[in-house]
């Protein structure tokens, strides 16, 4: 098994434990915070779906994020970018509990944008020089490789997971229908 | 780069923010639970160095697990294995919430000193790997299961914990447990 494909089955396992974790959620439930500083299953889903967007498509690859070029951004409650927002922001990193509470998504579209999102990055998984994976990627605000930027994508994804099904748990024990 | 390469880099890394996320908690936090059904962190951070270490061993061959091996069955004594039950059961794998609750984990400092020991043998032993025997099956019954999906699920399951202690520190914050 080389790398190329132990990567594709990660990203396939973790990829399907989000959208298990989401597919079923009504809307109550999408959008529920157990705490008022908590995310809720929509943003956590979007989250891990903009950063493989940025990854696979900014950073292991040229052609632009599907998120700007599909404008993706017409289907979803996204709050007003803050005049101070880093080049992480739009991903949805560093949002603050109200901007997470703001955050409004309709499951076919947040599915279908994941989809999309995944399919295409395994297509840049399958052509990527898995042997040049040391190479410094062009981004000011860090210093990255593929290496870097593959593991990430591995362990962030599987984090957040991880966290819905923690928070479809919690749903359920409390009741949220 | 070798799978196994990235494998052992991941690993690393994921060890390093587990261990900076419950270094320096309290006894209270690491017992809290957000619900009656809810996992605490304690019982986390024992459960995902007892799953290494059983799972890599049995797995992948290499002896007795250190639990085993260096006495901490015998200081940490644990109830017998329930019938009908998971082998990975003694890890806390599929533990009811009733089980979960009961748990009375270690000292902190033993449970992340016996987190080391255990990740120095599974280490030593996912060294002797290389990709080509990654696609070796572990179990004649599941030839899907091979050796390759086995370092998938201790790169993963480290890292979907991290997530859930994560959620639990931030609620922690929200409702001031100290």
């Amino acid at each position: 098994m080389e790398l190329r494909d132990f990567l594709a089955d990660c990203f396939a396992f973790t990829y399907q434990r989000v959208v298990t974790s989401t597919k079923d959620l009504t809307p109550t439930q999408l959008h529920w915070q157990p705490a008022l500083t908590e995310n809720h299953a929509a943003f956590l889903a979007f989250h891990v779906f903009r950063v493989y967007d940025r990854y696979f498509h900014r950073f292991l690859s040229p052609q632009g994020e599907l998120w700007e070029r599909n404008k993706w951004s017409m289907f979803f409650t996204v709050p007003t970018t803050p005049p101070d927002a880093t080049v992480f922001w739009s991903t949805g990193r560093t949002w603050t509990p109200q901007e997470v509470a703001s955050f409004r998504a309709p499951l076919n579209r947040l599915l279908a944008y994941g989809d999309s999102v995944y399919q295409s990055g395994l297509r840049k998984l399958a052509t990527l020089d898995m042997n040049n994976l040391e190479r410094p990627i062009s981004f000011p605000a860090e210093q990255l490789t593929p290496r870097i930027v593959l593991h990430r994508m591995v362990a962030h994804s599987a984090q957040h997971a991880g966290q819905l099904e923690y928070l479809k748990g919690l749903m359920k024990q409390q009741g949220v229908a | 780069m070798a799978a196994v390469e990235y494998v052992l880099d991941a690993m690393a890394q994921n060890r390093r923010g587990l261990v900076a996320m419950v270094g320096g908690l309290t006894a209270e936090q690491l017992a809290w639970r957000p619900g009656p059904e809810a996992n605490q962190i304690g019982f986390m951070a024992w459960h995902l160095f007892r799953f290494e270490d059983d799972f890599v061993h049995a797995r992948l061959g290499g002896g007795l697990p250190v639990w085993e091996r260096d006495g901490w069955s015998v200081k940490w004594p644990q109830r017998p294995r329930p019938e009908n039950t998971s082998p990975l059961w003694p890890t806390g794998n599929s533990w009811t919430p009733r089980e979960v609750s009961e748990f009375q984990a270690p000292p902190l400092e033993e449970v992340l000193a016996y987190g080391q020991a255990e990740r120095e043998a599974a280490v030593a032993i996912i060294k002797t790997l290389d990709d080509t025997s990654l696609d070796q099956p572990v179990n004649p019954n599941n030839p899907q299961a091979n050796k390759g999906l086995v370092l998938r699920v201790i790169t993963l399951h480290e890292a979907e914990h991290h997530g859930h202690i994560e959620m639990l520190l931030g609620m922690m914050r929200a409702v001031g447990v100290r």
